[in-house]
């Protein structure tokens, strides 16, 4: 998945919980940044839901979706290969967006992945 | 538009239409990211934007816990200046006494500025089919007028509209020249109101504030159309929510630049105008007569529920719907409430049943964004779940029952688990054939998006390889 030397683009998606309920703003892009050779880029809707929100996601699809659809493009719009999260049910609706709808690869991977190839 | 018969079914029917119109959402989008620049702007000018929400909610936590109090100390002083207090239970009754005040003054012609509360109550339907002639003031309000169709957003009526279709119905309902200019178009719209304040024989406003202390009432806009409605026309009926209490004058120096910069981004509302009672002898304009019309329409219930109570400290500056996801991609409208957005979401129920109302609580992801923009610090999120909650005591949803038995039932024995586990990659190679048609078990999540594969190996097996390694 993301051998070699981390020279990789990635972008970070806060998930809810982690940004408005714990106000980790900052700490899990610090632990990025402490990766060699991995370039951190912002995106525009950073903060912005992703859209699952449990059975939410599934009750209403079409919310659901345009949700993701508004995160996606912004993710997709930095031009990163990877977008980077901890929150694995934001990851999920994130991916599944992406791998049904964006015009090129970009992949998804919890923070936790990105720091255990270390 | 098809009106469905259940709120539910209208609902989830409209924001299907209104999420598949991506223009339309990339607008709201970008009028609604440029109000989020201006009020991080505004935020700033404060000494510290968290102790002010501190404080207000605080106010507003004595204002709405001791009602009773304030309330008659606003009648007393207000009526003592001459003004004249009507204390309505429900909407009927808000109605009843202002076209009964209509009748018996002989009015013909009424001159409104913007107030939810008279949307809340139908009052322009009853005032026109009773024959009186009711315009909006409110530059937004006069376009939706004009539209035939409700406020989208509670502060930006007309936020959904482009400046051609403005034109359009100014061209159609007006008969004025095409423009794209917001400056003309606001011309326009000014030439045909002017007309209307002069004529109207009575102004109706609703009220951004009631001030115990001094017995007064405060209005704030911009476009200077509240003081012409309630300064011109001989009668003045302002009809304000029980809620919009706030103890002292004082009060208002935090509240009314807080209200602007949750509200619009602005440091100050252009108008700010205080309203203490009729036209005294030797004064030379303001009303003859000067009425306030207290509404309750189940506020009060809102207010025996302690868990809940909060919501009435809302000053409807609409911060909740600019940073909502859910508003930004389904827009107002499909809402199909009075309030829109996530404060709609939690008092809708209470005003008008929880279970007709009890869908706006689960339309929403829980992001929290409402929560972190209120000025008056309502628990909105935590509410919705609450809404949830509440809903499901009452009356349970049989499939979601069984969905929740299942899982329950799944997570109470690792056997089980761990056997669905493993059964999950051999099931999901049956998935192909049915992925994204009516017989797929999770069609509502691979219609639009890609299912998870399932791990080959568990992370538990994961786990245990690893400490074995270790070992």
């Amino acid at each position: 998945m993301w051998a070699r030397a981390l020279k990789e683009k990635v972008t970070f998606h806060d998930g809810c919980h982690g940004l408005r309920e714990l106000g980790t703003k900052e700490a899990p892009r610090e632990l990025l940044r402490a990766v060699k050779g991995l370039e951190l880029v912002e995106m525009g809707e950073a903060e912005s839901c992703c859209g699952f929100g449990g059975m939410f996601a599934v009750k209403y699809p079409q919310i659901s979706t345009a949700m993701a659809e508004v995160k996606c493009n912004s993710i997709v719009e930095t031009g990163v290969d990877y977008v980077v999260s901890n929150d694995s049910s934001c990851l999920m609706q994130i991916q599944g967006y992406l791998s049904r709808h964006s015009p090129r690869v970009v992949k998804s991977l919890h923070l936790a992945e990105v720091l255990a190839q270390q | 538009m098809i009106n469905l018969q259940e709120p539910q079914e209208q609902f989830q029917h409209d924001a299907d239409r209104t999420t598949a119109d991506e223009p339309r959402r990339a607008a709201v989008r970008k009028a609604l990211g440029n109000y989020q620049i201006a009020r991080g702007k505004t935020e700033n000018a404060f000494a510290s934007w968290q102790h002010a929400r501190d404080a207000a909610a605080t106010i507003k936590y004595e204002g709405v816990n001791h009602l009773d109090q304030y309330l008659r100390e606003f009648e007393e002083k207000f009526t003592a200046r001459g003004g004249k207090v009507f204390w309505a239970s429900n909407s009927a009754q808000a109605r009843e006494y202002i076209l009964n005040l209509a009748r018996e003054r002989g009015v013909k012609s009424i001159v409104k500025s913007k107030a939810m509360t008279s949307e809340e109550i139908h009052l322009n339907d009853a005032l026109e089919k009773d024959g009186y002639h009711v315009i909006e003031s409110d530059l937004g309000e006069f376009i939706q007028q004009l539209k035939h169709e409700p406020p989208y957003h509670f502060v930006f009526p007309c936020m959904h509209l482009k400046r051609d279709e403005i034109s359009a119905l100014f061209e159609r309902e007006l008969g004025s020249a095409k423009t794209d200019s917001p400056e003309e178009l606001t011309m326009i719209a000014r030439r045909v109101l002017r007309q209307h304040y002069i004529n109207a024989d009575m102004g109706i406003s609703g009220g951004n504030f009631i001030v115990a202390e001094t017995g007064m009432i405060s209005i704030t806009e911009n476009e200077g159309n509240a003081r012409l409605t309630t300064a011109l026309p001989k009668i003045h009926v302002a009809l304000i929510g029980i809620e919009k209490i706030v103890p002292r004058l004082a009060d208002l120096s935090l509240f009314l630049p807080m209200l602007a910069t949750a509200g619009t981004g602005q440091q100050l509302t252009c108008y700010n105008s205080m309203y203490g009672g009729p036209r005294l002898p030797g004064e030379v304009d303001g009303p003859e007569e000067f009425h306030v019309v207290l509404l309750d329409n189940h506020r009060t219930r809102l207010l025996a529920d302690a868990e809940q109570r909060d919501a009435l400290h809302c000053i409807r500056c609409g911060a909740c719907l600019n940073v909502c996801p859910i508003f930004k991609n389904i827009g107002g409208h499909a809402y199909g409430t009075t309030y829109q957005g996530p404060i709609g979401s939690v008092i809708t129920p209470h005003y008008r049943g929880l279970q007709d109302w009890k869908h706006l609580s689960g339309a929403s992801s829980l992001c929290g964004a409402c929560t972190e923009a209120c000025p008056v610090k309502i628990d909105i999120h935590h509410h919705l779940l609450q809404n949830r909650r509440n809903a499901v005591a009452e009356k349970k949803v049989w499939w979601e029952k069984l969905i929740w038995f299942g899982f329950r039932h799944l997570m109470k024995r690792p056997w089980a688990y761990k056997l669905a586990i493993r059964l999950a990659p051999v099931g999901q190679l049956f998935h192909p054939f049915v992925y994204g048609t009516e017989l797929d078990p999770v069609q509502s999540w691979t219609k639009t998006r890609d299912f998870p594969e399932a791990a080959t190996q568990s992370f538990h097996d994961w786990w245990r390889e690893r400490k074995g390694a270790r070992k």
